[in-house]
């Protein structure tokens, strides 16, 4: 059974629909990315279910007790859904002391409560500045104390809206790990909501992207990188090449396109003979003197973890295509030169047909 | 960028403010006659007491209506709250003793409400009913109280607006109703806009006299001008300013408190527009009252009775009487505006440039004169012309010829030093539009000095510049203490002539002047609730 249930909710600002029946279930103890471009509605949604805005259509449930309900009307207020959110600008009260930002949500703490809090603290690692004031603290000082603040009242479920964008570079990926940590010894329910797919693969359980106020793709983030559902997703995570064609015949799980027959790891259940699309992760392709594709190089940019070249395809079926291929670093590859390579079905994927879905 | 040009200026704008204030302080330590025992035995006491009651009134009503009009219109939504947004700031246009007048003429024994009552209920005398009265110090405190909210208004207004609306929901989830927020978080941190905005207000208190005056409370500011007029005594005048100063010392001291607190509430980087509470209902209603109310009592009715009393008592056969004294006000406080201005100009750009911290100081006390009480400087101001005359005479060898004390010179000279904090400042925020690295593109782009003021300055700080000469325009066509106890002999503005009639208990024979006044007065309104549209259509952008 899930934790937190959400049954097709919609919510418009003004006339414009920024949640467009959404519907999600999320289970005890997971880390959860809502991941989309700004203006896809993440950030609302998250606002939905810490009853800071009203939804004007379903159900949202957490533990099995209906928290809003627009048939019987039901909206329980922020201060009594218990949950937690933690916002981009960290929203620290700056009148008050870091022991008292922390406390503020605990009114009349027991014992049992203020040693349980005090332990989150050193865990992290934010006993020593407990009296100082927010304005006299780091970013990352700041981020964690906004974190500890919204565990302190040992929340059903945390929201995270933006946690690490406000934080340098060099500091980001250091406190999103120390962060996931303290959430997953904890065990506690998390919904990160976030615009980078970097992010959002590393730290997630399960990734919900969203556009136009709508779910498009729900799965483990390996799922997501490898099968994407649509080409919108296919290009917002990472790059790919995309290419149309039609289905062979069923059981070979291959699409003939303009540059040949092309192996699929996955097929979505389409019949033969029905025109597709595929998209072809740049990893998918791997160097070779003795590969059936060959190629002029004509840009190649280099970025550190791997080579980026864009090539144009000599061969005599599909002959002007232009593909993007990633290559181990250590390539020597130079601009102008010839090149041989094949492609490995691990990351091919047939997609939705875009023009059919609009 | 450091160049000295600016110093001289600085200097002779520095010892023109201190100049009334070192003579008050002066005469008040070496008096030629020492009425401070006297005072001490008659009327010290009773003055502080009554000063003191009457800015704790004045203070918490304004906070009351301020504070709560103004979390309304920010955090709330409910049918008419965009106009309310700019109209609870109508009340300022109208001057504290105006209003007094209006409602004394309106409340009391012989004014419409208990003639009304008289009639309906069929009452013979003042003995058989009671009626609340209006000239008291309670009476004063609701007039003041209704036209000064809005300095309270404003500021919370502001305050309200910029904290991080994060900030509310984060409280609220933690477990915090929207009472408990607003108590824990909306207030404190609103404590130094509040503070600001209180301590104007009570300068504004102490500073008038027109009220206190017409309805014989006895404060400070009305025992200064008892014991010079009457007494005739200007040392016990000037030893009653420096303890009337000691208040002010300390309104002072609170503002700049505020203004150092203030940054550091508002330290949230991205700032996401306010989500409002929706109300509906009875809820909505109320708070609908809760705002008209204070406008009702400020302008609109005040307003109304002036155009009636308009209408009914103008003497049309004698309109050369009205423009005389309106162009006198006109001229006069044209000519200030103007003068102040310059002097705005000068200070800064002297804070522009220059780093040095005792120049920097020099600027800063500059701007005291806003909180120092007409009637005090008046007396300083007169103190310091006699010294001038005195020495002018000398110079040129003749008795008794050269006084600058006559004439209208004095005028413009005290206005300037109570209004420079007004011109210095819109000018000062104007300036920092032009940041230092457009000076050094204009330079790098081939533009001399010269071209670069006339070419990037100008045209940036233009608005400041305007908004300076229009808001110490209105405030001197307002102003009553200092015109009444400066100008030359027969020399009648628009505030002496209305405050001339109202004590000859003639007030509605001069309703015309008086809202020629209020209407003069309308004109900062408008550029503040264009200023606040404006925020308001930026805020709609981001969204």
């Amino acid at each position: 059974m899930s934790y937190l249930s959400i049954k097709n909710i919609d919510f418009s600002y003004k006339t414009k629909k920024v949640i467009n029946s959404i519907s999600l279930e999320i289970s005890q103890g997971e880390i959860t990315c809502l991941l989309g471009p700004s203006g896809c509605g993440k950030t609302t949604l998250l606002q939905l279910i810490a009853g800071l805005e009203a939804i004007d259509k379903g159900t949202i449930k957490i533990d099995g007790k209906i928290i809003s309900d627009k048939r019987t009307r039901l909206h329980v207020a922020p201060e009594k859904r218990e949950t937690g959110i933690m916002f981009q600008d960290y929203a620290l009260f700056p009148h008050l002391s870091v022991e008292e930002n922390i406390f503020f949500g605990v009114q009349n703490p027991t014992e049992k409560q203020k040693s349980d809090i005090y332990s989150l603290m050193s865990m992290a690692k934010i006993n020593e500045f407990k009296e100082r004031f927010p304005h006299t603290l780091s970013g990352g000082q700041q981020q964690r104390i906004a974190l500890i603040r919204a565990l302190a009242r040992k929340p059903k479920i945390i929201l995270l809206d933006e946690p690490f964008s406000g934080l340098d570079i060099s500091l980001r990926s250091e406190i999103r790990d120390e962060t996931i940590s303290i959430l997953k010894s904890l065990d506690v329910t998390t919904i990160i909501v976030t615009h980078d797919p970097q992010e959002a693969l590393q730290t997630a359980d399960q990734v919900h992207i969203m556009k136009d106020g709508r779910i498009e793709q729900s799965g483990s983030p390996r799922e997501i990188y490898q099968f994407p559902a649509n080409d919108f997703i296919a290009r917002f995570i990472g790059e790919t090449n995309i290419l149309s064609g039609i289905i062979l015949e069923p059981g070979y799980d291959e699409v003939m396109t303009n540059i040949g027959s092309i192996p699929c790891l996955s097929m979505r259940n389409l019949d033969f003979g029905t025109d597709a699309f595929i998209s072809i992760r740049p990893e998918s392709f791997a160097l070779d003197d003795q590969g059936e594709f060959e190629a002029r190089t004509e840009k190649i940019q280099y970025a550190g973890t791997h080579l980026l070249i864009e090539v144009t395809l000599l061969n005599e079926i599909g002959r002007g295509q232009q593909l993007k291929i990633h290559t181990h670093p250590n390539a020597r590859v130079s601009i102008g030169e010839i090149i041989r390579f094949r492609i490995v079905p691990d990351f091919v994927t047939v997609i939705e047909d875009g023009a059919k879905r609009n | 960028m450091q160049t000295k040009k600016f110093d001289f200026p600085i200097l002779l704008i520095t010892l023109m403010i201190a100049g009334p204030i070192i003579a008050i302080l002066w005469l008040a330590s070496f008096p030629s006659d020492d009425i401070w025992k006297h005072l001490i035995q008659t009327v010290l006491f009773r003055y502080t007491y009554t000063t003191c009651f009457l800015m704790i009134g004045v203070g918490i009503g304004t906070l009351l209506i301020g504070v709560s009009s103004a979390w309304l219109v920010t955090c709330c939504e409910f049918s008419g709250r965009r106009h309310f947004e700019w109209a609870l700031l109508l009340p300022m246009a109208i001057p504290a003793y105006i209003i007094a007048f209006i409602y004394t003429d309106l409340l009391e024994y012989s004014g419409t409400v208990q003639e009304s009552l008289r009639i309906f209920f069929s009452w013979k005398s003042p003995s058989d009913y009671w009626f609340p009265e209006i000239r008291s110090l309670g009476g004063a405190i609701f007039m003041m109280t209704f036209v000064l909210y809005p300095y309270v208004y404003l500021l919370s207004r502001v305050s309200f607006a910029e904290q991080s609306s994060s900030i509310i929901e984060v409280s609220r989830t933690l477990g915090r109703g929207p009472w408990d927020t607003f108590f824990r978080i909306s207030m404190p941190l609103a404590r130094p806009s509040l503070a600001i905005g209180v301590s104007l207000v009570l300068m504004e208190v102490l500073n008038d006299f027109g009220t206190v005056d017409f309805f014989a409370i006895e404060t400070f500011t009305a025992g200064i001008y008892d014991v010079w007029m009457n007494m005739d005594s200007i040392s016990g005048a000037s030893q009653l300013s420096v303890a009337l100063l000691i208040f002010v010392l300390f309104l002072l001291f609170t503002e700049k408190w505020g203004r150092r607190k203030q940054t550091f509430s508002n330290n949230t980087k991205t700032k996401k527009p306010i989500r409002r509470y929706q109300l509906q209902g009875y809820k909505s209603s109320i708070s609908f009252f809760v705002c008209l109310i204070p406008i009702l009592f400020g302008f609109i009715l005040p307003s109304l009775i002036l155009i009636r009393d308009s209408f009914i008592f103008y003497d049309f056969g004698d309109n050369f009487e009205f423009l005389k004294t309106m162009s006198n006000s006109f001229i006069l406080s044209s000519l200030s505006a103007v003068t102040t201005t310059i002097f705005g100009i000068f200070l800064g750009y002297g804070q522009r440039i220059r780093k040095n911290k005792f120049i920097r100081g020099l600027i800063r006390f500059c701007s005291i004169g806003y909180a120092i009480p007409g009637s005090v400087l008046a007396v300083g101001v007169i103190i310091f012309f006699g010294k001038i005359d005195e020495f002018l005479n000398f110079i040129f060898e003749v008795t008794g010829e050269i006084s600058l004390s006559g004439t209208l010179i004095i005028i413009i000279y005290a206005y300037s030093v109570r209004f420079l904090a007004l011109s210095f400042g819109s000018i000062e925020s104007s300036l920092s539009k032009v940041t230092p690295n457009m000076d050094a593109a204009s330079r790098t782009l081939g533009m001399n000095s010269r071209k670069t003021l006339f070419k990037v300055h100008i045209p940036i700080i233009q608005k400041g510049v305007l908004a300076s000469a229009i808001l110490v325009f209105v405030d001197c066509m307002k102003e009553l203490p200092m015109t009444l106890i400066l100008r030359p002999f027969n020399f009648e503005t628009l505030s002496t002539n209305v405050y001339q009639f109202a004590s000859d208990e003639l007030f509605e024979e001069s309703a015309l002047t008086a809202l020629a006044i209020v209407l003069t007065g309308v004109i900062p309104v408008i550029i503040l609730s264009n200023i606040i549209s404006s925020e308001n259509n930026q805020i709609g952008e981001n969204t």
